[in-house]
């Protein structure tokens, strides 16, 4: 797969301060990258495109998951094959990539799941820890799939797999549909150790216990009312 | 036929007036068949119970509830459920299509940088 086959989708919303510098620390390995500017108030498309990444511009605001599927969508209608998204806060590492295609480029896995708690060494900060380890006994009892990290929203996808997924829980609880769409698809996974670059940047933009108690409503509202 | 107090003929007024304008409507076809129907049986039921509140606790008797005060306020609550769940089906049907809306206007005005190899795919300015 050469560089130009990988598309690098990132949502993000009032990310102008750190977009430029994640686009930027991409494009020199990924000539392909798209922003999806979920409707920011600040000049986050602009920064983007400066940096040299492609825009999408929610004019309103949907929440990540939707971002997420108008970057996927975006990108197989350019022709890629293969989709990786990554958050635009700073907090994943591009190093982190070429583990996460591996699988999917040896055939293995149609998607690759980044997890922060593989491997060794990893500092998560302690509230994260709980919360997301919350998260992955929430995803082992709802979905049924065993995790380490049922949130983390460094992910590739084949273009197989791409085409076959379709988010529709607009908001945070995208990423419990996201896994109940692998397994009931039979789509094969792999988890692959990345690592998390906390910031307090990063830490401040991330979600909160109060945060996870609406995403796990609007999952189950999602499940309900399809 | 007993006398009516003043609250009674301004119920039964209102009550038999909604029920001309969905006759009207249905008679028109502004409103489906069904849910014309539907609100045309629910406001002459309406005006018929109050005009005879008893009628409504021979009903509640037979339903095992003792008031028919009782009975039409369980029927207000169930009804009020069933409509905050077919309005929050419908926000979230809203929801997607408003989503799809954003989703088409973002894919279709795509940008993309001048500056990298991917200029030859943007439109010509000429």
């Amino acid at each position: 797969m050469q560089p130009e086959d990988i598309c690098i989708v990132m949502p993000a919303f009032n990310e102008a301060s750190a977009i430029g510098a994640v686009v930027a620390e991409l494009l020199p390995h990924y000539p392909r990258v798209v922003v999806v500017d979920d409707g920011s108030r600040d000049d986050t498309a602009e920064r983007a495109l400066a940096a040299g990444a492609m825009v999408l511009r929610h004019p309103l605001n949907r929440g990540q998951g939707a971002a997420l599927q108008t970057g996927i969508r975006f990108a197989l209608e350019r022709g890629s094959r293969a989709v990786v998204t990554f958050d635009s806060d700073g907090q994943h590492r591009p190093e982190d990539i070429p583990r996460l295609l591996e699988p999917i480029a040896a055939g293995r896995a149609e998607i690759a799941l980044g997890s922060r708690f593989l491997g060794a060494g990893r500092s998560v900060p302690m509230g994260r820890r709980l919360l997301l380890k919350g998260a992955v006994v929430f995803t082992r009892l709802t979905s049924g799939v065993a995790l380490t990290d049922a949130h983390n929203g460094l992910r590739a996808f084949s273009r197989r797999a791409a085409e076959r997924i379709d988010i529709r829980l607009d908001r945070m609880a995208h990423a419990s549909e996201l896994i109940d769409q692998i397994r009931r698809m039979g789509l094969p996974f792999e988890e692959v150790p990345v690592t998390v670059r906390y910031t307090d940047y990063s830490l401040a933009k991330g979600q909160r216990a109060s945060g996870a108690l609406k995403i796990v409503f609007d999952y189950f509202v999602g499940r309900i009312l399809g | 036929m007993m006398g009516l107090n003043i609250f009674q003929i301004l119920g039964i007024s209102l009550a038999l007036c909604i029920a001309v304008v969905v006759s009207v409507a249905l008679l028109r076809r502004r409103i489906g068949r069904g849910p014309g129907v539907f609100w045309l049986v629910v406001w002459l039921l309406a005006a018929v119970a109050i005009a005879a509140p008893g009628l409504t606790s021979v009903v509640a008797r037979f339903l095992g509830i003792s008031r028919g005060a009782d009975l039409v306020f369980y029927l207000a609550i169930l009804a009020m459920m069933v409509g905050f769940f077919l309005t929050y089906a419908r926000l979230r049907r809203l929801e997607a299509s408003l989503t799809e809306l954003t989703r088409y206007q973002a894919l279709r005005d795509a940008r993309l940088p001048t500056t990298t190899d991917e200029s030859a795919e943007t439109p010509p300015t000429s």
